[in-house]
C-alpha cells in the first residue's frame, strides 16, 4: 500500500521530468567513442573466431583415412572369397591376413591423425600446419616397389606389411612423443 | 542502424536514463556509463521492432538494473542496506511529511527532494529512488535489490525520515 509520499509522487509524475538534469558536457562524443570501440572489439572478436575455425585438411583427414581403410579392408577381405574356395577357419586366417594388417595400420594412423588434430586445435595456424605436414610426410612416404606387392603370396605380403606397418607406427609414435614433449616444455 | 540513427536514438533517451541512473548511483560519471552501456546493450540486442513506449520501458528497466548492479559492485550495497537498518529509527513520519508536502509547490518540492537525495547514503537513496521516482512497489524493489521485502519497507521508512530531517535542515 502506498503512503502519502508515494501517492504524492504518483500524482505529480509530470514534475519529475521537469526537475531532471542534463548529462555532463561532451557525453555524445563519449558515446560515439564507446560505440565505435565496442564495435571494433566485436569485429576483432568475430574475426578471431573465424581464424580459429578448423582448416579444411583437419576436417577432411579423418574421413579420408577412414574411407581408405574401409576400401582396402573390403578389398583384402573380398579377395580370398572371389579367388579361392571359402576357407574353413575364416576368422583365424583373417586375423593374420594382409588385409587385417593393413586395416589395423590404417586405423592406427587415423587415430594418430585425430590425436594430432586435437592437440593442434588451438595452436598457431603455421605450427599446426607444420605438425600435420610432418605426419603426412611420414604416412605418405614413397614406398619402392609397392605395386609389386600383389605379385607375392599372402604369407610374404603379410610379412612385408607387418614389418612396414610396425616401422611406420614406431616412427609415428616417436614423432607424437616428441611433439607432446615440445608442447609441454613450451607451455 | 546507421550512425546518425544511433546518435539520434541515444539523444532521444539519454536524459531520462541519465536521471534514473544518477538518482540510483549518486555519481555523474557512473550514471553516464550506465546510460551508454544500456543504450548500446539495447542496440546490440535483438529485441525486434518495438513501439516507442515499449522501447522506453525496456531501457528504463535495464537502466535501473544496471545502476543497482553498479552500486552493488562498487559499494557492497546489500551490506549497507542491512547495516543502515540497524542504525536509524523506523518510526513512521507520514504526518510530518504531510505538512512538508503542503509547504511548497510540487515542482519545487520534487526538485528539492531530488537534490537532497543525492547526498544521502547509497542504501537510502536507492530505495527512495525506486519507490518514489521509478514507481516500483516494495516487492519489485526487493526483487531488483535482491533483498527481503521487509528490508525494503523498513529501509524506506528510515530513508523517508532521514530525508525529512535533511530537508528541514536545509530550509531552516
Amino acid at each position: 500500500m502506498m503512503d502519502n509520499l508515494q501517492q504524492y509522487f504518483k500524482s505529480n509524475k509530470a514534475y519529475i521530468r521537469d526537475s531532471e538534469e542534463n548529462l555532463p558536457y561532451g557525453d555524445e562524443s563519449r558515446f560515439e567513442e564507446r560505440w565505435e570501440a565496442l564495435s571494433r572489439d566485436r569485429i576483432r572478436f568475430r574475426s578471431g573466431l573465424k581464424r580459429r575455425k578448423k582448416p579444411l585438411w583437419k576436417v577432411v583427414a579423418f574421413p579420408v583415412l577412414a574411407s581408405l581403410a574401409l576400401i582396402f579392408g573390403v578389398r583384402f577381405l573380398m579377395r580370398p572369397i572371389m579367388t579361392q574356395p571359402e576357407p574353413v577357419h575364416t576368422v583365424a586366417s583373417d586375423a593374420v591376413s594382409p588385409g587385417s594388417i593393413y586395416r589395423d595400420y590404417c586405423r592406427s594412423v587415423a587415430d594418430i591423425t585425430v590425436e594430432l588434430a586435437v592437440l593442434t586445435a588451438y595452436m598457431d595456424e603455421e605450427d599446426a600446419e607444420e605438425a600435420m605436414r610432418t605426419l603426412d610426410e611420414i604416412v605418405y612416404e614413397p614406398v619402392p616397389l609397392i605395386d609389386q606387392l600383389e605379385e607375392v603370396d599372402d604369407a610374404r605380403q603379410t610379412e612385408i606389411l607387418r614389418e612396414y606397418s610396425a616401422r611406420q607406427l614406431k616412427t609415428l609414435d616417436d614423432f607424437m612423443n616428441n611433439f607432446k614433449q615440445t608442447m609441454k616444455t613450451s607451455n | 542502424m546507421a550512425h546518425q540513427e544511433i546518435i539520434r536514438f541515444y539523444e532521444k533517451y539519454r536524459r531520462k536514463l541519465y536521471n534514473i541512473a544518477l538518482r540510483i548511483t549518486g555519481d555523474s560519471l557512473d550514471a553516464e556509463d550506465v546510460v551508454q552501456d544500456t543504450v548500446i546493450k539495447y542496440l546490440r540486442s535483438s529485441t525486434g521492432k518495438l513501439a516507442d513506449q515499449q522501447v522506453e520501458a525496456w531501457l528504463c528497466k535495464a537502466c535501473v538494473r544496471a545502476s543497482v548492479d553498479m552500486l552493488r559492485v562498487r559499494k557492497a550495497l546489500k551490506i549497507k542496506l542491512e547495516r543502515l537498518a540497524e542504525e536509524d529509527s523506523e518510526e513512521d513520519c507520514s504526518r510530518q511529511w504531510e505538512d512538508m508536502l503542503m509547504r511548497d509547490e510540487p515542482r519545487e518540492m520534487i526538485s528539492c527532494i531530488r537534490k537532497v537525495m543525492q547526498g544521502m547514503p547509497d542504501g537510502y537513496r536507492v530505495v527512495l529512488s525506486l519507490l518514489l521516482f521509478e514507481g516500483y512497489d516494495y516487492a519489485e524493489a526487493a526483487q531488483i535489490l535482491q533483498v527481503e521485502e521487509s528490508t525494503v519497507r523498513s529501509q524506506y521508512l528510515r530513508g523517508k525520515r532521514k530525508l525529512l530531517g535533511l530537508i528541514n535542515d536545509m530550509k531552516d
